[in-house]
């Protein structure tokens, strides 16, 4: 017999929330790397993954553009051009690396969960087409 | 930008900054203030008009409480009481404390040590003093875990990788141990006889002193060297197998409880020295190793317990 729930279960909504940011926050630094081959500044920088769909919070990436830099992966420059004095970051030959790393199990990891899913999704067609 | 915007992000950079490291503070401070200011202006810009206080507050709220900002500057840190100690370390500050208040609080109460000042307020005294005084033992604990933590990190094992842990938890025996536990048994055995012989043959102030009770001599004793005698066989089957058998493990906690009954006899049955003081003494010994005994009973039955059994769902299968 299923033991019962000890609490009431947690909206489905709130869930697929936490998963998808579980999700997103397991790419940010691939996709961060993906856009520093060439030198960016935050806002910059923010604004290109924007626009590539991978929209990341202010909050969230200012801080990783540090750590990355402070692990070596970047290296950054204060630089005055149009505007105020801004902080522009690209891959060291350290993160050069590290991202075509990264990159390379990105697609095997991406082919295999591509493939997971797929079968998944056939078999709940088959599923479907049975019982009508 | 208006002055107030300027210096509401000015006041969450210097927030965010100050969780920093000292070094890392003007140049962290000068790069995002400059990049809240750019991003405030672009939101204003997008929803065309100029920004405002709401609309600062917002992409502050927005960005994250400052400490929480703050520690996304750092690498993730090393946690001082591992999460999965937490409930070890919690359970140990709380008996600790709990103990040292059960034990000083009745006291304190009952005017040990002698109290010196107004009755109502004794109670206010133990706080101040052994109350509040209890709470060096977790503070103690962290100190503790603290050190492991660094030894940890400065001499981390060469070998990291899982093993089985001790022989004694597969339930192998260490013989040369168990050998020398033999010895020791074999070494009691013809100490006691050596003093019972004697204070029978000898008379001088040493045998007075140790001189056995006749009645202990002609009715206990002799259960005492029986039980001794199964303890040493056992010892023997141990060190000639190597392990433990489910059947010696029985064999070991029945000659435990037997030992308890035993002790409880010896001690309460009468005395077994002549002279006061030896058998004060060893009645005192005695039921320390009942307490001992028990308590090595009682962590057996919770290691039994805490072994994986099958969940309720499956043994209803």
């Amino acid at each position: 017999m299923a033991k019962p729930p000890d609490k009431p279960p947690e909206p489905l909504a709130d869930i697929h929330a936490k998963m998808e940011q579980e999700l997103r926050r397991g790419v940010i630094v691939l996709a961060t790397l993906s856009q520093l081959r060439e030198a960016q500044y935050g806002y910059s920088l923010r604004q290109a993954l924007a626009e590539q769909g991978m929209s990341v919070e202010e909050g969230t990436l200012y801080p990783l553009l540090r750590r990355l830099e402070g692990q070596g992966l970047l290296a950054s420059e204060w630089r005055i051009e149009d505007g105020p004095p801004r902080r522009y970051y690209t891959l060291s030959e350290t993160g050069k690396q590290l991202y075509a790393d990264l990159t390379q199990s990105w697609r095997a990891l991406s082919a295999n969960i591509e493939r997971l899913v797929s079968d998944s999704a056939e078999d709940q067609s088959k599923q479907r087409k049975t019982a009508t | 930008m208006s002055g107030t915007t300027d210096d509401l992000i000015e006041t969450y950079v210097a927030d965010v900054i100050r969780h920093l490291p000292w070094k890392q503070r003007n140049d962290v401070g000068f790069e995002l203030r400059a990049l809240l200011a750019e991003s405030l202006k672009n939101r204003a810009g997008d929803l065309g008009r100029l920004p405002d206080d709401a609309m600062a507050f917002d992409l502050l709220r927005e960005f994250g409480r400052p400490d929480e900002v703050a520690a996304r500057y750092h690498p993730a840190g090393i946690p001082i009481i591992p999460p999965a100690q937490t409930r070890g370390f919690v359970w140990a500050s709380v008996i600790g404390v709990g103990l040292q208040w059960a034990i000083s609080l009745p006291l304190a109460i009952s005017g040990q040590p002698p109290f010196v000042g107004p009755e109502s307020t004794r109670v206010t005294a133990w706080w101040i003093s052994y109350g509040l005084g209890a709470l060096w033992w977790p503070g103690f604990l962290i100190t503790v875990m603290m050190v492991a933590a660094w030894v940890g990190r400065t001499w981390p094992p060469a070998d990291q990788a899982w093993k089985p842990g001790k022989a004694a938890a597969m339930g192998y025996v260490n013989r040369g141990l168990y050998a020398l536990g033999l010895a020791a048994a074999l070494c009691g055995i013809a100490l006691w006889v050596l003093v019972a012989w004697s204070t029978l043959t000898f008379d001088n102030p040493l045998t007075r002193a140790l001189a056995f009770d006749p009645d202990f001599l002609a009715t206990r004793a002799p259960v005492v060297l029986l039980y001794w005698s199964a303890g040493i066989a056992l010892l023997v089957l141990l060190i000639v197998e190597g392990r433990w058998r489910p059947l010696t493990r029985r064999i070991d906690i029945g000659l435990k409880l037997v030992c308890c009954a035993l002790l409880a006899w010896l001690a309460l049955g009468g005395r077994i020295f002549l002279t006061e003081q030896a058998d004060q003494t060893t009645k005192g010994i005695l039921g320390l190793l009942i307490v001992v005994i028990l308590a090595q009973l009682a962590v057996h039955a919770w290691r039994l317990r805490s072994r994986i059994r099958p969940p309720a769902e499956v043994t209803q299968l």
